[in-house]
């Protein structure tokens, strides 16, 4: 009996440990109140569609709070701002809480010149809703803090994000510190796109640090692979900062077509776009006479001709 | 050198302007000469024109030393006509300016008898301009020297004489002007006077008995200016799209703070809000000196501001504190600083996208805004995908590329090679000859993917030949 009080206290504690850290409490499965708290605290998440990637954030990317984004070196831009616009677009797309849809991205003016400014087409073409992207370029970097904190104050926004270059000392820990307890209270998703920084201390819930990955190829309407093309974009994307679990790389493949990721298995894409192996083929034609036919499960590989 | 212009000791010595320097100078050696500077001459009188907004919104600048007041409907808010007169002659003397002035009821008149008038200041009262004007000479009727010659040749040298005159033998002697000219002075024809800045729709001014320096001051009186206009703009059904708070400093230098509303606006509260984000943006280019004596809201532009109504599906969908975010950063930061993306009608891709300020950008649901650009969907039809960074002005690579159309190989771009393992392309993109011409080269572009899976756009601008190697550049960056 005493036992079991000290560990309701115990858990209570951590508890309230857990609210102050600003992390979701973790239950015990086995017991039905316990998953129901479980549930309700991944059903404030975001999933992004990768279950594996998923399942590491505890179910999804939060709803509100700082999230940053970062990559090495200014040449793999692209890259880091497609991860970053990829979340974005799920964020837009995510009418759970309230239908807002529009998006503000903040750039310094340097970091826009560096890297390219947004481009419309291939923003739509990324899954986005260019009519609502708003974007803002500023000279100094303190007149972008005021644009996001302005943003956060307005609400209006499905997601912020604000591409820096590099470690600014002007946004240090107290900054990153203000802008997450802002945006947490605005209850708006804030992503820090840092162009070619380090990883420093920030507020930020989770960190991710982005390197570009071998694209997978063009599906056929067979479900074949064409060899030698560039399909959908694969990212290899670390974990770098995450409460619940230690740092972890990951691929992911971003899909714009169902504006959602998909776990990449880096090993099967290789075997597929590999040189010199033979082009996989369908074991059955593609159905020719309505959508509802059973997809082909798996590939044939055909033999090298003897002769 | 010759003498522009003199004061008063100089003009007693005898000397006028037109007088060589070096006969000015013969006849009073201790002569101070300065160089005129009619720029500066201008930027002065803008600047006491800028001050006389105080007494109407009507000012307008004649030759390089008057000044137009339209006071119509404004005298009595000075008490009267007489004190008016009386107030600005007196604030300009202590300028240590020395001023003359007219109040008639024709510009023409008062113009005349403010240059050639006996006294400094006259105000002609109704039904007196005939006989006001009638000994003055014709230099007051605003011709031209070499007409004022002719004139004087015949003995013509005052108004008198040529009132009296049957008036067709002067029209076909020397055409309509000196006739217009009279008629204008005398009010039997119209003659508007030109503002020099835009005539506000409606304003507010507060004139302050001691000058308020500080910024909170300042925007409070702005609140109060805003909310009395309010009645003014919900009378007309309107709400402003430009706002303008003039401040007066007490030294007569004027300050004008412009603010844009994305929105039709008659809220005070947000207003103010703008003026506070556009002082709080420049407050170290406003010198606020010893203070500002007055302060005066304008409302330069207005828009219908009918409520919308919402239907039931988009109820909630209010955009109203959006607006609201629009304009206070455009305050701050100016137009430029927050943009939308609008899609072109376009195969060039710089072309194909534009940017436009936020305040100027029409609804996100216009129809402009969501439709797809008939370029664009041919640009999917084919599968080409455009990327999600493009740069201002491609940035040229070194490439090595197959000949004569193959993809590149290997690239180098801001001094690191890059090894191309997968391509896709060319997608030949060529020229817009109705806008470039047809000397524009042809691109053909590639989408590469480097052997660390970085994915780039490039472009070979033009074709191999015996002469000219072609070259390439990198546009734009993929995810």
């Amino acid at each position: 009996m005493e036992g079991a009080r000290d560990g309701d206290r115990l858990s209570m504690l951590r508890d309230t440990l857990a609210r102050i850290e600003g992390r979701e409490p973790r239950f015990d499965d086995t017991h039905p109140v316990c998953r129901e708290e479980t549930r309700r605290a991944t059903e404030n998440r975001l999933p992004l569609g990768a279950e594996r990637f998923d399942a590491l954030l505890g179910g999804g990317l939060p709803q509100a709070g700082l999230l940053e984004v970062r990559h090495d070196e200014t040449r793999e831009a692209g890259t880091a701002s497609g991860f970053t616009l990829a979340l974005a677009a799920r964020y837009q797309e995510d009418r759970r809480p309230t239908p807002r849809r529009s998006l503000l991205w903040v750039a310094e003016r340097q970091a826009a010149a560096e890297a390219g400014l947004p481009y419309a087409p291939g923003l739509a073409d990324y899954g986005l809703d260019t009519a609502r992207l708003f974007f803002s370029r500023t000279r100094r970097i303190e007149d972008a803090l005021w644009v996001v904190e302005a943003a956060l104050a307005c609400g209006d926004f499905a997601a912020v994000a604000l591409e820096v270059r590099g470690n600014p000392a002007s946004l240090g820990f107290t900054e990153s510190r203000r802008l997450h307890l802002k945006a947490k209270a605005a209850g708006l998703p804030l992503l820090l796109l840092r162009q070619g920084g380090a990883a420093e201390a920030s507020a930020a819930l989770l960190r991710f640090a982005v390197r570009p990955a071998p694209a997978r190829p063009r599906r056929l309407t067979t479900g074949a692979a064409l060899a030698g093309s560039l399909g959908n974009p694969v990212f290899s994307v670390t974990i770098e900062k995450n409460r619940a679990v230690p740092p972890q790389t990951l691929a992911l493949e971003w899909s714009a077509h169902d504006l959602r990721f998909h776990d990449h298995d880096a090993a099967a894409s290789r075997a597929l776009s590999g040189a010199g192996r033979a082009h996989p083929v369908d074991r059955l034609p593609a159905p020719a006479d309505g959508p509802d036919q059973p997809r082909p499960v798996g590939h044939v590989v055909a033999f090298r001709r003897a002769s | 050198m010759r003498i522009a212009a003199l004061d008063r000791v100089a003009e007693g010595a005898g000397l006028r302007p037109g007088l060589g320097i070096a006969e000015a100078r013969a006849m009073l050696p201790k002569l101070d000469v300065m160089p005129a500077d009619p720029a500066a001459d201008r930027s002065f009188l803008a600047g006491i024109a800028d001050w006389c907004d105080r007494y109407t919104p009507l000012v307008g600048i004649d030759g390089s030393d008057g000044l137009f007041l339209d006071i119509t409907g404004c005298a009595h808010l000075h008490g009267g006509e007489k004190a008016l007169m009386a107030d600005l002659l007196a604030r300009l003397f202590h300028l240590g300016l020395e001023a003359r002035a007219t109040i008639a009821a024709t510009p023409g008149l008062a113009w005349a008898l403010a240059r050639f008038g006996a006294a400094p200041a006259h105000i002609v009262d109704a039904g007196a301009e005939e006989e006001m004007l009638v000994p003055l000479p014709l230099a007051s009727l605003r011709l031209p020297a070499d007409m004022r010659d002719g004139l004087a040749r015949l003995g013509l040298v005052s108004v008198h004489d040529i009132l009296t005159m049957p008036r067709a033998p002067l029209v076909r002697r020397f055409g309509p002007l000196p006739l217009l000219r009279l008629d204008q002075a005398l009010g039997r024809e119209d003659e508007p006077i030109s503002p020099r800045r835009p005539v506000a729709l409606l304003a507010a001014e507060r004139r302050l008995a001691s000058p308020v320096v500080a910024q909170d001051d300042i925007l409070a009186i702005t609140l109060s200016l805003a909310t009395s206009l309010r009645p003014g703009l919900e009378a007309r059904g309107q709400g402003g799209r430009t706002f303008e708070l003039q401040l007066f400093r007490i030294d007569s230098r004027v300050f004008r703070l412009a603010v844009g509303a994305s929105a039709p606006l008659a809220d005070p509260a947000r207003i103010a809000g703008l003026f506070r984000e556009r002082l709080a943006a420049l407050h170290d280019d406003i010198d606020a000196g010893f203070g500002f004596e007055m302060l005066q809201l304008r409302v330069l532009s207005a828009e219908s501001a009918t409520p919308r109504q919402t239907d039931l599906a988009t109820a909630g969908a209010e955009d109203r504190p959006l607006t609201g975010f629009i304009d206070q950063v455009t305050a701050r930061l100016g137009p430029e600083s927050l943009e939308v993306m609008l899609r072109q009608e376009s195969h060039v891709p710089e072309r194909a996208a534009s940017f436009l300020p936020a305040t100027e950008a029409p609804s996100p649901d216009a129809p402009i805004r969501q439709k797809t650009p008939l370029a664009a969907r041919a640009v999917a039809a084919i599968g080409a995908v455009r990327p999600l960074r493009l740069f201002a002005r491609p940035e040229p690579v070194e490439a090595t590329a197959e000949v004569p159309e193959g993809p590149p190989m290997s690239f180098r771009w801001r001094r690191a090679l890059y090894r191309v393992r997968h391509a896709e392309g060319p997608e030949r993109i060529a020229s817009e000859w109705w806008i470039d011409g047809e000397d524009w080269p042809v691109r053909d572009y590639f989408r590469v993917e480097d052997v660390e899976g970085r994915r780039f756009w490039l472009f070979r601008e033009g074709f191999f030949s015996d002469i000219t190697m072609p070259r390439w550049f990198l546009h734009g960056l993929f995810a």
